[in-house]
């Protein structure tokens, strides 16, 4: 059987012969539930909502609005009668662009605009929320940006759980270990065969060299934990894993 | 819904404008398969069955931000997926799926001999072992390409990886399972 086996043709065919055989359990008729949820949605959107959170959410712009309407029509001299005011659900906005990541890119635009294939997490992570682009420093710096819940369930609300940066850069094992601070640990660790560095305590600032040799510093975005390592010619670092292993796995299916 | 079925485009184009009864005749079509990723993302049945329903509503809910005459099925599987991955990530379980195989009984029909019928169902027990030991991830991709017989696009969705790297993660997914195979042969 082995033999049988051990050998392409023979393992794909038994594998397509398998396929018919395999044992799922029962599927549930989902048509008439999810019809019944899209009525459903279909009503909620077609009223004006005014529940907490989505009057929490639009109450500021609301605000604002009628103080225009109210302002507006006091200027013109009409009442408001015929105006409506309708609360919606603002858009989902950027949660990146306070870490002064570079520009917001797609990540097509992206791998266009950098020399190196941009490494992604495979399995649970699958694609990024957002994708950042920073060019100045001639790093071709790409920062990942994961929603709450990527690693851990989601919080109330939207944020960052998860940075992934990748630039051209190693890490500088020479000064690392000195300019993390008292307070704050480095272990060495090996990441798929290569070097890297797990640094507990909230490390502000790290230290790497550039493809000419020159020392460069860029701060920490998230608090916490930060895993840093390298790929052939790029610098990686995580951050927002709250343990060890589950940096290094995230770190390893790189690909 | 009578005479010739209508195509996707169709449906959706109909339950853009609000029609549940095309959204309904989606959910028909595809519950099988999207059930099926599902489970086979969560382990779970009960899991399987919320991650398909509220990935069905979500892509309602989106339809508008659907771009007209794209295939829907490859759109509907990264709905899914993404709902069934989420899902388990909240729940913080490992996916501890047993695939099963049914038990056949050859007929003088359809085996060429007793023999070979034995041995035909002795190495689908062995395969079967020997991919419920794989990790999830290897057993994930195999299953894709040849249980649920994804293309190399639609696995790349489903797996949210990128589809250059589909290739080779089902290559080294295939040779461990070799390995694994002749580990369970010669023991």
């Amino acid at each position: 059987m082995r033999e049988q086996l051990s050998e392409d043709v023979a393992l794909d065919r038994v594998l397509r012969d398998l396929a018919a055989r395999i044992v799922y359990p029962p599927t549930p008729n989902l048509s008439a539930s999810v019809r019944a949820a899209v009525v459903e949605a279909d009503g909620r959107r077609a009223r004006p909502r005014f529940g907490w959170r989505p009057i929490g959410r639009s109450l500021p712009a609301a605000v604002v609005a009628l103080l225009l309407l109210v302002g507006t029509a006091l200027a013109v001299g009409i009442g408001l009668r015929g105006l409506s005011i309708v609360f919606v659900e603002s858009p989902r906005h950027p949660i990146g662009q306070g870490f002064e990541l570079g520009e917001p890119v797609t990540l097509a635009d992206a791998q266009q605009r950098v020399s190196y294939p941009i490494l992604l997490p495979a399995g649970d992570l699958g694609r990024p929320d957002e994708v950042y682009l920073d060019l100045r420093a001639g790093l071709e710096q790409v920062t990942l940006v994961y929603r709450s819940g990527a690693v851990s369930p989601a919080g109330e609300d939207d944020e960052v759980g998860l940075l992934i940066t990748q630039f051209r850069a190693r890490p500088d094992s020479a000064t690392i270990t000195k300019e993390v601070g008292p307070a704050t640990t480095v272990e060495p660790v090996v990441v798929g065969g290569e070097p890297g560095f797990w640094i507990e305590g909230s490390p502000h600032v790290l230290l790497y060299r550039d493809p000419s040799g020159a020392t460069i510093s860029d701060r920490v975005r998230l608090v916490g934990d930060v895993l840093v390592w390298q790929r052939a010619d790029l610098t990686l670092r995580l951050e927002g894993v709250g343990s060890q292993e589950q940096a290094v796995t995230i770190a390893e299916s790189m690909d | 819904m009578e005479g010739r079925p209508l195509e996707d485009a169709d449906l959706v184009e109909r339950a853009r404008q609000g029609d549940a009864d095309a959204y309904a005749e989606i959910v028909r079509r595809y519950q099988d398969l999207v059930y099926r990723i599902a489970y086979l993302v969560t382990g779970l049945a009960g899991d399987a069955e919320d991650a398909a329903q509220e990935a069905f509503v979500k892509a309602y809910l989106a339809l508008p931000t659907f771009r007209p005459g794209s295939p829907l099925r490859p759109w509907l599987l990264r709905i899914v997926a993404n709902e069934a991955r989420n899902r388990r990530r909240s729940t913080g379980r490992r996916i501890g799926l047993a695939l099963r195989a049914a038990e056949e009984h050859a007929s003088a029909d359809s085996a060429p001999s007793a023999e070979a019928a034995v041995l035909a169902s002795e190495t689908r027990r062995t395969l079967i072992q020997a991919l419920n030991q794989m990790r999830d991830a290897d057993r994930m991709v195999i299953a894709c390409r040849y249980f649920l017989d994804l293309n190399e696009a639609e696995m790349a969705d489903v797996l949210g990886v990128r589809l250059g790297t589909v290739k080779s993660r089902l290559s080294r997914a295939l040779g461990r399972l070799r390995v694994a195979i002749g580990d369970r042969t010669d023991a």
